[in-house]
């Protein structure tokens, strides 16, 4: 049932803004995110990387949380929104959040 | 005549961020009980007010966001309030996020306990610009709803009355409705609840919907509990399976999602006719002050100035009153000594009791200024930063971001760095946090390493102790990822860190916090420390070899009263050797001797056997054991310790020395800390952390001695 156009969280650009369509996983990580609001339909912003590249700091229905980017991956949202930037690097070898957070170690 | 009070037990449930704590103490004051939730290393706290003629015990329970089986905080408050029933639950919410917060509101009435709604920093919501009609939400959550400014204890007195009320008349206008899910799940839950009453065995604790709600979530302990206590399970767990199945096919997400996206709506519905929405940005000024806190370039040189700060408070501001608590103990030694006649009780007195008492304040101004501090870089809110800029290395570890500061404490002291691990919310990351912080050569350790590898390495001494940290550090991160992927591995919890807005801290919180940890300190650690204390005394005073000592003391008398220079050097000599012939005889020596083919293939003596178990004391103690043990004196004679022990005689190599520091850094710390790891984790990880460093220590110095044997360094 996920929209084809769904992208994962963790691709996002600081500064994005965007809708939660799916949280993936499952068990007491799924119900985690979901607890802190990550539910269908929520309004998600990117604010910004940590200074390593990870976590990733995120506002979600005026909270401010955090999450690495390989748990980021889990939640997609909506890829058809005006207000987001995509990651450069986003595609193959990017499944577990990993190539990114190195990049911008090495800056 | 005086009417007998009544008993009241209000338990106060929220998010962690909303102030939950300066609620609880604006309630109970200074009267408060720290212990542990049973089974569990959560604290709890409970404390006692009165009101009117109630005596009212009010319990804080665990800071959640929500009241899964899914962590240990979430089913500690939950099986407290399903199974303990308290009259009356509070919940304490942020009424600055009202939308997050709520949705533990919405799981609080699903249990159908009796529930005031307590919104909290009303001052935030005020002038954020946002309205809220009290009244309304009041009828749709079917609870009174109260408003306060904890840190300043106002509307405090209104709550324990709401609360008070509520207990009394339990009247029908607070009656809950039921929180609807959706066509699709309420009428799933309808049938669910009608199969659940008709069996029986169900009735008692759990409310019937309840039970219902968390089967279709698949929450474990609810399915094991009607398992267990349900004459016949199989047609509810059946209707459970088909029912899932009827919810995914309708909507096409499991029930455990659209039951939650259910309690959210519910939220949102409620709000949308209570409350106008927030003109002024409550985080506006929290993003701008994490723009720098939080920034790529400034971001670390100011957490490392903040913890530099911390370390240097803690450890040199703290030596301060740690060389008076000192004196003080060696001035009272001093006039005891002069004042009790000379015997058995004295010796216990003054080495024994004050001694002990002497060893268990030493530490009380690094935790109090540690605590402090602490309490400032977690209430301020920055305490949450800090993990986020340290995850990712302390990640690496298998740890959590907020795991930084009790580790980097570890290099001062094992002892405050283990209680300081209570900023660690989840237990898994608590524990195995505590146990690799000992890893962290604390400053007591110093003393050996000054000693041993000035002796052995003379000029590469700096280097040698560089490495030993490196290793401590090193050996951590290894056995880090050791233990996360096998002992922690079920228990992995997502990184999910509330990032709450900055506030000030108010000096109230600052001074209940420093001290509620110095009084924990004391209480529960202080009585194990000082008995430890006095049993280590005892074994190393005894059996007391009286004759011996009288032959030595009369032949010292006897060359006292010639006075020659020679008969003085020699009184000098002969009091040496009994030191060392009481310290080899004692019980402590024998087991040093005792434990000889254990520590032989290390390639150490049997003096060096003796100072790691009275090391157990406190790791500066190794150094004068080995003081007396190789007869050393003072001054520079040719009989100074490392003299002594760069004298082949000593039966001592470079190599086996090298190993000695290896082992001091890594096995158990001393007393103090493994009596923190038994408050902190539990008697079960207290042996299981004695015994793995004891085991690592070993087999380091071992694998060191016999590599270097093999590699002719030996």
């Amino acid at each position: 049932m996920r929209p084809t156009n769904a992208v994962p969280l963790a691709v996002l650009m600081p500064g994005s803004i965007a809708r939660v369509v799916d949280v993936a996983g499952s068990g007491a990580f799924r119900r985690r995110l979901m607890d802190m609001g990550f539910v269908q339909g929520a309004s998600v912003q990117v604010i910004r990387d940590a200074p390593l590249g990870n976590p990733v700091e995120y506002c979600i229905g005026g909270t401010h949380v955090t999450l690495r980017k390989h748990e980021a991956m889990h939640i997609l949202v909506d890829g058809t929104s005006g207000r987001m930037a995509l990651r450069r690097g986003f595609g193959k070898g990017f499944r577990h959040g990993r190539r990114l957070g190195r990049k911008r170690t090495q800056r | 005549m005086k009417e007998a009070l009544k008993t009241l037990r209000i338990a106060l449930a929220g998010n962690p961020n909303s102030g939950k704590t300066s609620i609880f103490n604006a309630m109970t004051g200074a009267r408060q009980k720290v212990g542990n939730w049973p089974g569990v290393t959560v604290e709890k706290k409970t404390g006692v007010l009165t009101y009117g003629n109630y005596r009212i015990q009010v319990i804080d329970l665990p800071g959640t966001y929500s009241l899964t089986s899914y962590s240990v905080e979430e089913r500690a408050a939950r099986s407290f309030i399903v199974e303990e029933r308290p009259d009356v639950v509070i919940h304490v919410v942020d009424a600055g996020n009202l939308a997050r917060n709520l949705y533990l509101t919405v799981q609080l009435l699903e249990l159908g306990v009796d529930l005031v709604v307590d919104l909290n920093m009303w001052d935030d919501f005020e002038d954020s610009g946002a309205t809220l009609d009290r009244d309304k939400l009041c009828t749709l959550l079917g609870s009174p709803v109260v408003s306060t400014i904890g840190h300043r204890g106002e509307g405090v007195d209104e709550l324990i009355a709401a609360a008070v009320r509520l207990a009394e008349e339990r009247c029908e206008r607070h009656r809950h409705v039921p929180i609807s899910y959706g066509s699709h799940v309420d009428d799933v839950l309808a049938e669910l609840v009608d199969v659940i009453e008709a069996q029986a065995g169900l009735e008692g604790d759990y409310p019937f919907r309840w039970v219902a709600i968390k089967l279709l979530e698949g929450d474990d302990e609810i399915v094991d509990l009607v398992r267990i206590r349900a004459e016949n399970a199989q047609p509810i767990l059946e209707l459970v399976e088909r029912a899932s199945r009827h919810i995914y096919n309708a909507t096409g997400a499991d029930p455990e999602k659209v039951i939650s996206e259910g309690r959210y709506g519910y939220i949102e519905g409620a709000l949308k006719v209570s409350m106008t929405k927030q003109k002024a940005d409550r985080m506006a000024l929290t993003r701008q002050i994490d723009n720098v806190f939080t920034n790529r370039f400034l971001g670390y040189p100011i957490f490392f100035l903040f913890v530099w700060l911390l370390f240097q408070a803690t450890f040199k501001l703290g030596s301060y009153p740690m060389e008076w608590i000192d004196r003080a103990v060696g001035w009272l030694s001093a006039t005891a000594a002069a004042v009790l006649p000379e015997s058995l009780v004295s010796d216990l007195i003054i080495d024994g009791i004050i001694g002990g008492v002497g060893s268990v304040a030493v530490f009380l101004p690094n935790i109090l200024i540690l605590f402090l501090g602490v309490s400032i870089l977690e209430d301020s809110g920055y305490m949450a930063r800090a993990a986020f800029l340290m995850d990712r290395i302390m990640h690496a570890l298998g740890l959590h971001g907020k795991s930084f500061i009790p580790m980097l404490m570890g290099f001062g002291c094992s002892v405050p760095a283990i209680m300081a691990t209570r900023t660690l919310e989840s237990e898994r990351d608590r524990i195995l946090t505590i146990l690799l912080v000992p890893l962290m050569s604390c400053s007591a350790r110093m003393p050996v390493y000054i000693l041993i590898a000035g002796t052995f390495f003379a000029e590469r001494a700096g280097s040698i102790v560089f490495l030993i940290y490196t290793i401590g550090i090193v050996v951590a991160l290894l056995i880090g990822r050791l233990f996360a992927k096998t002992i922690f591995r079920s228990a992995h919890a997502p990184f999910v860190m509330e990032l709450p807005p900055y506030r000030a801290p108010t000096v109230k919180g600052l001074l209940t916090h420093m001290w509620e940890r110095g009084r924990l300190y004391v209480q529960k650690m202080g009585g194990v420390i000082l008995v430890a204390s006095i049993i280590l005394w005892f074994l190393g005073a005894f059996p007391q070899q009286a004759e011996l000592t009288t032959r030595y003391n009369d032949e010292v008398d006897r060359l006292n009263a010639i006075g020659s220079v020679e008969a003085l050097d020699r009184v000098d000599e002969l009091e040496m050797e009994l030191a060392a012939i009481r310290a080899e005889n004692s019980y402590i020596g024998r087991a040093g001797k005792l434990i000889e083919p254990v520590i032989s293939p290390l390639g150490y003596s049997w003096q060096m056997g003796v100072s790691l178990i009275t090391g157990f004391v406190a790791k500066e103690v190794v150094v004068s054991t080995l003081g007396v043990l190789y007869h050393a004196g003072e001054g520079d004679t040719d009989t100074t310790l490392p003299k002594v022990l760069r004298d082949p005689s000593s039966g001592i190599s470079p190599l086996a020395a090298f190993g000695f520091m290896v082992f001091v850094l890594l096995y158990t710390p001393c007393i103090a800390a493994v009596a923190a790891v038994r408050r902190e984790a539990g008697t079960r990880w207290m042996l299981f952390s004695i015994a793995y460093q004891s085991a690592l220590a070993w087999f380091a110095g071992f694998a060191i001695y016999r590599v270097g044997c093999l590699l002719g360094l030996g």
